[in-house]
């Protein structure tokens, strides 16, 4: 069988791509959406920090996170915040610099998004300008504490931690399928993502088109991989019980990470009583 | 713009492709260890090798989605490095010459039709919609898939998804053509198209670089084979 090609392919005369300028949206869409894949991609040798915290059970340190983000949200009194804020620079820095890749964009984006939000209300003298860097800060600490449990657990530990608090084998599963929901999602949106770069040669008039179009197609495959995963769980035998083994972890670790926190919300009470609204 | 160092040390055909000595690690895992072979135009090479040596990773360095950590690669004697693949309009050129089929077609199709599909990439070119739907017609009869050009590419088996990631990114007119294990969801009927397709590309002078386990391609595609083992090295180009 010999076959002809047609002469714009067997010449494949040269191209000069016009001038685009890369739509913000869309790179900065799927980055966010490829961001699990990332994250695990990034995860590799533990940073110094989470070989520190190894031993503390994940049920302390999601306390921990849920503790700490309360109060940084609830903090009238910036100084609080501003501790916190440096703190989680320090955990940032010492990450190795791809987790640190990972995190600290995601972290500074979400503060951007927040601070823009009430910006228009400070300008038009609605809200206080300072409540902007506060929106900002705050965000930022939230957002850059969560990820950095996210990183420093994997939620194969968590599944774990949760079976051994005898929360119900069927709410840990949800959770379980809802987490690598996530994850696929995030690796799918990153393969597309690429693909679209390879193909995208020119000027892209259709910008938020095909940004949108990637978006759905995500959520179709990712839809379509968690039928299927279900189907071969199924095959496998899963009738709706335990997934995760029981975690291990050190009960003295998990007393001091308590103590710990104590001393945060000491120091956030400390903060509101003694200084006040700054 | 290219330079011409690689012909002269190839006579027969300009290389499209070199690579030498180059390294590359995804974190701390090596995925490439000093790897050197070239790639010349009429030639179609097969990469082969265990799981896991670093086949898809070379390709992907091809198409500049990572780039070499150690060493130097070159497409039609353009370096390609993170300066390079910085500038927007290398890139574009570089993703015009190189087309790259992916292993999984299902990340490769985002459109809603298979005719919007292989229209993309000349679009994306800025040709004229006369012009954009003779690419179109022309691929899907290249690749034998005219009768699912109005078929939603989600929905389509497995080997007929890999025929339209082909066509889809022959519209673009590329230099030089990678495939990652191209004929694995393929039947018999699909691998005799597909392969007929590249035997006639290669002899327009282009180049095919493709991963694959299966002698059969190779031999029905006469092609060069690059042989990697385990420890991520180049064992042997014959
Ligand atoms: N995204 C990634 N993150 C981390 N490691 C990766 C990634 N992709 C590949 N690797 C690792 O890099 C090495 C080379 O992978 P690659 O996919 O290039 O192998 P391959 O030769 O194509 O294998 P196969 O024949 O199975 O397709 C492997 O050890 C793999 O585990
Ligand atoms: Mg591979």
């Amino acid at each position: 069988m010999s076959q002809e090609l047609p002469t714009w392919l067997a010449e494949s005369p040269a191209y000069e791509p016009p001038r685009d300028r890369d739509g913000f949206v869309r790179t900065n869409l799927l980055r966010l959406a490829a961001l699990p894949a990332r994250m695990a991609q990034a995860a590799g040798k533990p940073a110094f920090l989470d070989r520190l915290l190894q031993p503390v059970p994940a049920l302390v340190r999601f306390a921990g996170l849920i503790v700490s983000v309360v109060c940084v949200s609830a903090a009238t009194n910036m100084a609080f915040v501003w501790v916190v804020f440096a703190a989680v620079l320090v955990s940032l820095a010492l990450r190795p610099l791809p987790q640190l890749r990972a995190t600290a964009p995601v972290a500074a984006l979400a503060a951007l998004i927040a601070g823009l939000v009430v910006l228009p209300g400070a300008l038009m003298g609605m809200a206080p300008p300072s409540l902007v860097v506060r929106m900002a800060v705050k965000t930022f600490c939230t957002v850059g504490l969560t990820l950095g449990l996210a990183q420093g657990v994997p939620w194969s530990r968590m599944a774990s931690a949760l079976t051994g608090a005898h929360v119900p084998a069927a709410v840990v599963f949800v959770a379980d399928a809802a987490m690598r929901g996530i994850f696929v999602l995030g690796r799918v949106a990153q393969h597309l993502n690429e693909s679209l770069a390879l193909r995208s040669v020119g000027h892209n008039q259709h910008k938020s088109g095909s940004a949108g179009a990637i978006m759905g197609m995500t959520f179709v495959r990712a839809s379509i991989f968690a039928g299927e995963q279900a189907e071969a769980m199924a095959c496998r035998g899963y009738d709706g019980t335990s997934t995760a083994a029981p975690e291990r972890a050190s009960r003295v670790a998990g007393v001091l990470y308590a103590l710990a926190i104590i001393c945060v919300v000491a120091l956030f009470v400390w903060f509101e009583r003694a200084m006040g609204v700054g | 713009m290219g330079s011409l160092d690689a012909a002269a040390q190839v006579p027969s055909s300009p290389a499209v492709l070199e690579m030498d000595d180059v390294s590359f690690a995804y974190g701390e895992r090596p995925a490439l260890d000093g790897v050197s072979f070239a790639v010349r135009r009429g030639e179609a090479v097969a990469l082969v090798g265990p799981n896991g040596c670093g086949k898809s990773t070379v390709l992907r360095l091809c198409v500049g989605l990572d780039v070499p950590d150690a060493g130097t690669l070159r497409v039609a004697g353009e370096r390609v490095d993170a300066q390079s693949m910085a500038d927007a309009g290398f890139a574009k050129r570089l993703r015009q010459r190189v087309g790259f089929v992916f292993q999984d077609s299902d990340v490769q199709l985002f459109c809603p039709t298979v005719r919007d599909e292989v229209a993309f990439g000349p679009r994306q070119m800025g040709l004229s919609e006369d012009e954009v739907a003779q690419r179109t017609n022309d691929c899907l009869a290249l690749l034998g898939i005219e009768e699912l050009a109005d078929r939603a590419p989600y929905q389509l088996s497995g080997g007929e998804k890999k025929r339209v990631s082909v066509a889809c990114v022959v519209s673009l007119a590329p230099d030089l053509l990678l495939l990652d294990e191209p004929t694995n969801a393929l039947d018999e009927d699909g691998e005799r198209r597909v392969v007929a397709f590249l035997r006639a590309y290669v002899a327009a002078g282009h180049a095919v670089l493709m991963t694959t386990h299966h002698r059969d391609l190779v031999e029905a595609l006469g092609a060069r084979v690059v042989r990697m083992d385990a420890q991520h090295h180049v064992v042997a180009a014959d």
